[in-house]
């Protein structure tokens, strides 16, 4: 009766990778990055180096890149997003901007995504 | 031989004659009243113009008296077409108007256009003087301060030598509502009642709900709900507002949009440099400012380019946009690819240079792909508070005060709101105590008069705005200024630098002139002709080549056609074709022969110049030589011929030409239609 459903030591060694391969899987999401009670949010303007499908599938890779949580992501214009990291200030945040970029293969450029102002007004002696 | 005023009033007409000829197309540049259309439904009025070597010319140059050489030629063309026409009023030696009933002027012009003796037909239009606004805020003599009005809009007179000519430019294009400039800023107070009905609805990209102040971040609401911060605010909250100032709400992005789209001629408030433009409010700016991927979301789908499916459509994507924003910094390879990515779009980016007192041009100011402007002073000087450096485009008024306290002078007059955070009711700026001083509100003048010139022609791409505005600008006073010792700009060096005398290359090219740029738009739209020979003598039996290739075709438009022609002299003749950019000329005998260029452009407009072969007789036995020398053409066509050079750019004495010859027209019009 068990022999039609016997494995074969080929399928055995396919399950087996198989069940290896979901076990690393399991094991990778559960390794993303958590946010430290040190962690602030850092605004980034990030070019990626090549399409993406949708911004949070663009900021789960630059979770990984990072090494820190990522949130917010938004599409901002063509291979160009908005992402705010979680980390720490200082070393931190300076060392996962660095991871981000990696070597520039998927996010070919990372800048601070910086507040505009309204042109300060003029003192009343700059504007005789 | 014409006046030079009838040479101007042939110029008019032939530029009326371009607008006409391209309404059909895009081209929808000056007002029209809507009686317009059903009185040439069923009376015709049709300017046309004889082509110089056709058979009317002919018999009209052979007639003996000199009313028989008048253009009057109702009678043969009536019996040619079918058609009772009647001798209208000549305008030149080649032109008239033709009248007729039962048919519409554009069926008229189309059945005279066949005519193998016409060069051109065009609808005589009724055109309307627009005058001054009836706004109450604008003239001078206000009895509220400032008492100047609206200064800055009307025609530069001393002291206001920096106004930007507006009312000129009304007279030429009072703008299109099918032109939108949108205001990148902080939002707009929809319920003023001077931005009714020239506002879409446009949409709010601040993210961050605390700087957005309005409960929540994007959303379709693109009003602006107060942009005040409290030091309370400050306090207790520095991850957002740390590096920020305490003040009151601003009503910038209201400020920007009455400058740019106020309703005009509407009874109420202020006239707006883009009269009937509409505007576009994007809200990117709230609290203490607003971030890069906002305002740069918000540029991309201003201008209908935006690649984020999770927002609704643009459904009126804008031509212009106007950013009065900006920080010191330098342009960011995000600003540099979407200012690049709006220049392939053919959207024009006009953006304020900052008021850091003299320091280099802002961001985005300083940024590829933008018309920067740098702020003057009601005399045409910078103002104390302008950045400037080379990135500047042009200057225009940004208001100064002249006193130090009390009544602001010369502030720039716009829509704003009274509450000092959320808002209360709608007002205008003044000279008391709430003038718009800025370069934030000189942007919006550059942005209002680029509005104009697309209104007149879509399809000017932004480098083309850049240049025509740069061209048409006014130079610089280099006397005049305030009180005190004032020098000439120098470049920005990280000190402050007050009032200076602006320079070309800290102030741009001069001052804002709306007139001048929306006539620079219609010049540019003809084409012109123009010759250069190979040589200035040769001897007689021997050639001459001439080339016409450096002739220009009108914006948008291609040469499609060169005709050579000769004299009546007979002394020379075209050694091969004669209808293509370059003829060769054979000289045959002593004298002076006439050599004509005739240049089509693909909107059937044409242009000529001419050039003089003087043969002179060789000492005998000698050799002849054959000099060239430039003709100033005279009224020649539908484009253009500058004297001298013999069909070149326009210069400012043919423009300041054309607008005389515009008012001359129109005064004339007006009178006509006051008579029974």
């Amino acid at each position: 009766m068990l022999r039609g459903m016997s494995i074969s030591p080929t399928g055995l060694c396919r399950l087996a990778a198989t069940l290896a391969a979901g076990a690393a899987l399991g094991a990778c999401s559960h390794a993303a990055p958590q946010p430290g009670d040190d962690a602030r949010p850092l605004q980034l303007l990030v070019r990626s180096a090549g399409d993406w499908p949708d911004a949070a599938a663009f900021a789960q890779r630059a979770a990984e890149f990072a090494g820190v949580p990522v949130r917010g992501a938004r599409i901002v214009g063509p291979r160009r997003y908005a992402l705010t990291l979680l980390c720490i200030p200082g070393a931190g945040c300076d060392e996962a901007r660095r991871r981000l970029l990696g070597d520039g293969s998927v996010i070919a450029e990372v800048q601070v995504d910086a507040r505009r102002a309204l042109p300060r007004p003029p003192a009343a002696s700059q504007a005789l | 031989m014409p006046t030079p005023l009838i040479r101007w009033l042939c110029a008019c007409l032939a530029c009326l004659a371009a607008w006409g000829s391209a309404a059909a197309d895009e081209w929808a540049p000056v007002r029209k009243s809507p009686a317009a259309a059903s009185e040439s439904d069923s009376q015709a009025r049709v300017i046309v113009k004889y082509r110089s070597e056709g058979t009317l010319m002919r018999q009209q140059a052979a007639a003996g008296d000199a009313r028989a050489r008048q253009p009057q030629h109702a009678a043969t063309l009536s019996q040619r077409l079918g058609i009772t026409l009647s001798d209208g009023r000549v305008l030149g030696q080649r032109s008239q108007v033709l009248r007729a009933q039962g048919l519409s002027s554009s069926a008229l012009a189309a059945r005279l256009a066949n005519d193998s003796d016409v060069e051109y037909a065009i609808p005589d239009q009724r055109r309307h003087v627009l005058g001054v606004p009836n706004d109450p805020l604008y003239p001078d003599g206000q009895a509220a301060t400032p008492a100047v009005g609206q200064w800055y809009l009307r025609a530069p007179a001393s002291p206001a030598l920096a106004a930007i000519n507006a009312e000129a430019a009304w007279n030429v294009t009072a703008g299109s509502s099918a032109i939108t400039v949108a205001v990148v800023d902080t939002g707009v107070r929809f319920d003023h009642p001077d931005l009714a009905g020239k506002l879409y609805a446009g949409h709010d990209f601040i993210s961050d709900s605390t700087i957005a102040n309005d409960g929540d971040g994007r959303d379709n609401d693109a009003s602006d709900p107060g942009d005040w911060l409290t030091q309370g605010e400050k306090d207790s909250d520095p991850s957002d507002f740390k590096d920020c100032t305490v003040e009151s709400s601003s009503w910038h992005g209201t400020q920007v949009s009455g400058l740019i789209g106020a309703a005009t001629n509407n009874g109420i408030g202020i006239a707006s440099v883009g009269n009937q433009v509409m505007i576009l409010p994007v809200r990117v700016l709230g609290k203490c400012g607003g971030f890069d991927s906002d305002i740069i979301a918000g540029m991309q789908w201003a201008a209908g380019l935006s690649s984020d499916t999770s927002l609704p459509a643009n459904p009126h994507p804008a031509q212009v946009i106007n950013l009065s924003l900006g920080s010191q910094d330098s342009c960011s390879q995000a600003y540099m690819d979407v200012m690049a990515q709006l220049a392939a779009a053919s959207v024009t980016v006009v953006a304020a240079a900052g008021n850091d007192e003299g320091l280099a041009v802002s961001m985005p100011a300083n940024c590829p792909n933008v018309i920067a402007v740098a702020g003057v002073r009601h005399s045409g000087t910078k103002v104390g508070y302008s950045d400037i450096g080379p990135q500047v485009a042009l200057s225009a008024p940004a208001g100064n005060c002249v006193n130090l306290t009390g009544t602001c002078l010369y502030p720039i007059v716009t829509t704003t709101n009274s509450g000092t955070t959320v808002p209360a009711a709608n007002t205008y700026s003044d000279g008391n105590s709430d003038p718009s001083l800025g370069t934030s509100f000189s942007a919006p003048l550059v942005s209002g008069t680029a509005a104009l010139m697309l209104s007149l022609n879509p399809s000017i791409p932004p480098g083309r705005i850049k240049s025509l505005l740069q061209a048409s600008a006014r130079a610089f006073p280099t006397t005049g200024a305030g009180a005190g010792t004032v020098t000439a700009c120098h470049a920005p060096n990280g000190s402050a630098q007050d009032e200076c005398y602006c320079t070309t290359t800290t102030c741009g090219a001069g001052l804002l002139d709306a007139s001048a740029a929306v006539q620079a738009v219609i010049s540019a739209a003809l084409p012109t002709a123009k010759i250069s020979a190979s040589a200035t003598s040769v001897t007689v039996g021997g050639t001459l080549t001439l080339d016409g290739s450096a002739s220009t075709a009108g914006d948008g438009t291609s040469i499609t056609s060169y005709a050579w022609s000769l004299g009546e002299s007979s002394l020379a003749s075209f050694s091969g074709a004669n209808d293509a950019a370059k003829a060769t000329v054979l000289a045959t005998q002593a004298g002076s022969e006439l050599v004509t260029l005739t240049v089509t452009d693909s909107r059937g407009i044409t242009a000529s110049t001419s050039v003089s072969l003087s043969i002179a007789a060789a000492a005998s036995g000698g050799a002849a030589s054959t000099t060239v020398s430039p003709v100033a053409s005279a009224g020649t066509n539908s484009g253009s011929s500058s004297g001298g050079g013999g069909g070149g750019a326009l210069g400012w004495g043919w423009l300041l030409g054309l607008f005389v010859a515009v008012i001359v027209l129109r005064l004339q019009q007006r009178r006509g239609r006051r008579r029974p």
